[in-house]
């Protein structure tokens, strides 16, 4: 696979590092190919911007910044305002509808009531970002859900590996349910 | 292999070390030189397994004339040096010199902090109540009205009073002595070494070249007999005079002894760690 | 015996000889930070001793060294403040341990005096700088190259130092292990330059088995104690004796002899000095390192360091593609440089740009060295974000 550039971007208490650091992980590890991650957050741990900037590619990654992204996942209204000139005219802005509006006239944007996905399965709001992920996993090629889950397995905090992987599973379901409603409609 | 350290003063001094010293005649470093290799006799240690270390200052200049492991480091550090090279070496006996500028003011902060670890170092302070080295500037140790080349006009600082200091801090065993008092300095560095945990000893030694000379005190000797006729024993209630003897001596566990724990739990935790 | 050059993995540098070949499954590959591949380098290293100080960006150091070096028995103490850090660091080596500590900016001022008594004093000593913007408190968690200067001439007197700065997490594993290395065969405090974009920055990276690692230590003396001198002139880094083994000698950050007493003997003194930078220039060919990029036939040469040398490889490529020849040459050691290779090497060149995350610093060495006859450019970003590879590109056009 070619050099793909992913931005993961919310606000924090979204869990948005332990997701960056689970898809470079998945990348790196599990799919035995390359990743870099870089993140930037704010001073404080809740509610300051905060995103993740992944380069995953099949060969050695030399320049390690995102240049024009193929992916952005923002989880609130605002990342998706800082972030989304960024991403390429054919790029695609997965956007978590309970965190704001995104512009209706973006045609990159795929609308998606992520936190409600997460809290349906594991009642926790935190767990979005790993839903996003399991969206993510089924929605492209990107990655796969199987490499996603063993990452969790390896890195999430010690007590929170299950409702990470029930919320990540619970992703890649509404994916699948999105994809089968898009045929049919 | 164990090599004795001689009771004899001369015989622990280094044969390839140029002298006379860089002390002043009548300096009274040397006096707390020689009580220190008696009490190390006394307590029969290994030379190779005796590290001093100092700062900077006339004390500073101590360990270079004796024949056992020493280091001569920046100014106020000894204290933070002692505890890397404790630590590294635990089985080593290591005592730090200092000055009461070295171990009060640049290296107030580390000394504070050794005491609150109570790791297991003898710091003997050697506390002539000035900035010798330098030319006779007032120290954190000179009392107040006191003159120096930087109190002309009498010191307006208060003194600190170091083994308070130290006792506050967490030390372990808390000493003071004078360079006219030999033989309980020496029993008290002899004690001092012995407790495990950070142990103090300060002694009060005289500078006549600047403190003595710029304060009406003017030779050697009359500066011993300022130490005869105003100190007091700790038990004694004369307040108008300075107390000597051993002010703290309490069983706390030292700093390697709690890391050792720590050794231990970290240990446990990582075998029953997830893989 | 020859070193087998591994796929992918590449960097010799840190293995030893093998009449093996190692196979890409003994190495685990790990998703870490830059930081992270730091404790995992030093720990491989041998390090014995931890002395530090919190300060962000270089506190995940602290933190992992907290919890694994009791696992292994070796020492993790917080100081009072990063000068003790930095002399109980000092203190260790001396007791025998290898060790090291990491801060950033302010810190980093801070361990300046220090620094300079393991110069003097030739005790090794491993100090990691993971920069941060500005002088003063700056920002703490921006990156910045601007401690270059500092690293080489932080501590007074003239002195000469190591001064090693990667530009990936994989460098950042190599060179720490590198500079325990150099540190203890030459008997010096080594410098560790990484930033907060590489401290914090994960990537892949494979780690090889330890026992495969070249791992190097001080030297013990072989004669008596009575003729041992721990500063001894006939070589250019003399036995540093392990302590308790009957070598008792004076250390001081005094000048002194041959015995480690002070002097004043300006023989002595002169000689102390072409000792310590001979023990540098000896070792040139070792210690200096770089990585190329494209820099054969490259008209226009990109020298950076860090992790601007990354943006500087993208330059070079974006310029080829319009139709620039350009290369990218990274300098992984900031100091001592190998003066007579750069100064060929650029003067080779029709330009050559200096891009860094500061107002010029790297610049004035290579300026120096082009004596005015290559044109000289600088690109230079100070507020806190990696300089754009389109900036080097204006510069060339």
């Amino acid at each position: 696979m070619r050099r793909c550039e992913i931005i993961l971007a919310g606000i924090g208490g979204q869990g948005l590092l332990l997701s960056g650091l689970i898809l470079g992980d998945a990348a790196a590890i599990s799919e035995k190919r390359h990743a870099v991650q870089i993140e930037s957050y704010a001073p404080l741990a809740r509610g300051g911007a905060s995103s993740s900037d992944i380069v995953i590619s099949d060969e050695e990654i030399r320049y390690p910044r995102i240049e024009k992204a193929d992916i952005l996942v923002a989880l609130a209204e605002s990342s998706y305002i800082e972030h989304k000139d960024r991403v390429k005219d054919d790029g695609i802005i997965i956007f978590n509808s309970n965190g704001g509006e995104a512009d209706k006239s973006d045609s990159r944007v795929i609308e998606i009531p992520l936190t409600d996905v997460a809290v349906r399965s594991t009642k926790r709001a935190i767990t979005v970002s790993m839903a996003a992920l399991g969206f993510l996993s089924h929605f492209t090629d990107l990655i796969s859900l199987r490499a996603i889950l063993s990452s969790i397995a390896r890195k999430a905090p010690a007590g929170t590996g299950n409702i990470n992987i029930a919320a990540a599973e619970a992703g890649s379901a509404a994916a699948e349910e999105f994809l089968s409603n898009a045929e049919r409609s | 292999m164990n090599e004795r350290t001689s009771p004899f003063v001369i015989d622990n001094l280094r044969g390839n070390k140029k002298f006379p010293t860089v002390w002043c005649p009548g300096c009274g470093n040397g006096v707390v030189l020689s009580a220190i290799v008696r009490a190390i006799n006394k307590l029969g240690l290994d030379k190779n397994y005796i590290t001093m270390v100092s700062g900077i200052g006339c004390a500073g200049r101590m360990p270079a004339y004796l024949d056992v492991n020493t280091v001569h480091t920046t100014h106020g550090r000894a204290l933070a040096y002692a505890t890397g090279i404790k630590l590294a070496k635990p089985e080593m006996e290591v005592i730090v010199i200092m000055g009461d500028g070295d171990a009060c003011a640049i290296g107030g902060n580390h000394f504070i902090h050794t005491a609150r670890r109570n790791i297991e170092l003898t710091a003997i302070i050697v506390n002539n109540r000035i900035y010798g080295m330098t030319g006779g500037q007032y120290s954190p140790a000179t009392p107040s009205g006191s003159f120096s080349t930087t109190s002309s006009y009498g010191n307006i600082d208060q003194p600190f009073d170091i083994s308070k200091m130290a006792e506050v801090a967490g030390a372990g065993f808390v000493a003071r002595s004078t360079v006219y008092h030999v033989a309980e300095m020496e029993s008290l560095i002899e004690k001092g070494i012995e407790k495990k945990g950070f142990s103090v000893v300060e002694i009060l030694s005289n500078c006549h070249t600047y403190y003595g000379r710029m304060n009406k005190i003017k030779g050697p000797v009359d500066l011993l007999n300022y130490f005869k006729e105003n100190t007091a024993a700790a038990s004694s209630d004369d307040g108008t005079k300075i107390k000597r003897g051993i002010f703290v001596d309490r069983d706390v566990r030292g700093f390697i002894e709690e890391y050792n724990g720590v050794i231990v739990k970290a240990r446990r935790m990582k075998k029953y760690a997830r893989t | 015996m020859k070193v087998k050059k591994i796929p992918y993995y590449g960097d010799s540098r840190i293995l030893r000889d093998f009449n093996c070949e190692i196979r890409e499954v003994d190495y685990e590959p790990v998703f870490i930070q830059g930081n992270e591949a730091c404790v995992e380098a030093a720990i491989i290293a041998g390090l014995g001793f931890y002395g530090g100080y919190p300060i962000t960006p270089s506190s995940e150091i602290a933190e992992i060294f907290s919890r694994r070096l009791p696992q292994d028995g070796k020492i993790f103490i917080q100081m009072e403040d990063e000068i003790a850090s930095i002399a109980s660091c000092i203190g260790a080596s001396i007791g025998g341990l290898k060790s090291m500590t990491a801060t950033s900016g302010p810190g980093f001022s801070l361990m300046q005096e220090n620094i300079g008594y393991a110069v003097m004093a030739e005790i090794p000593v491993v100090v990691v700088n993971v920069q941060r913007l500005g002088p003063s408190t700056g920002a703490a968690s921006s990156p910045a190259q601007g401690d270059l200067m500092q690293a080489r001439w932080g501590t007074h007197g003239d002195h000469p130092i190591l001064v090693l700065a990667p530009g990936s997490v994989k460098e950042t594993f190599e060179l720490t292990i590198l500079a325990f290395n150099f540190a203890e065969r030459l008997r010096t405090p080594v410098i560790l330059l990484s930033d907060e974009v590489i401290g914090h920055m994960r990537e892949k990276i494979l780690i090889p088995p330890s026992d495969y690692i070249l791992l190097e230590k001080r030297k013990q003396p072989f004669e008596r104690p009575a003729n041992y001198r721990p500063y001894s002139n006939d070589e250019d880094v003399p036995a540093m004796a392990e302590m308790g083994l009957g070598y008792r000698h004076h250390i001081t950050g005094l000048l002194h002899d041959q015995n480690g007493f002070p002097t004043n003997s300006q023989d002595e003194i002169a000689k102390w000095y072409d000792r310590i930078y001979r023990k540098f220039d000896a070792n040139m060919k070792d210690i200096f390192m770089y990585n190329e990029y494209m820099t054969e036939d490259a008209d226009i040469l990109i020298i950076s360091f860090g992790i601007s040398s990354r943006i500087s490889c993208r330059a070079a490529e974006m310029a080829r593609e319009r139709g620039i020849k350009a290369g990218s040459l990274q300098l992984l050691t900031l100091w001592p440089i190998d003066e007579d290779y750069l100064s060929s090497v650029i003067k080779s060149k029709k330009a050559v740009i200096v891009p860094e995350m500061n107002r010029g610093q790297l610049f004035y060495d290579i300026d120096r060295l082009a004596s005015g006859r290559v044109p000289i450019k600088k690109v230079n970003r100070t507020d806190g974000h990696m300089i754009d590879p389109e900036a080097i590109l204006e510069v060339m056009e």
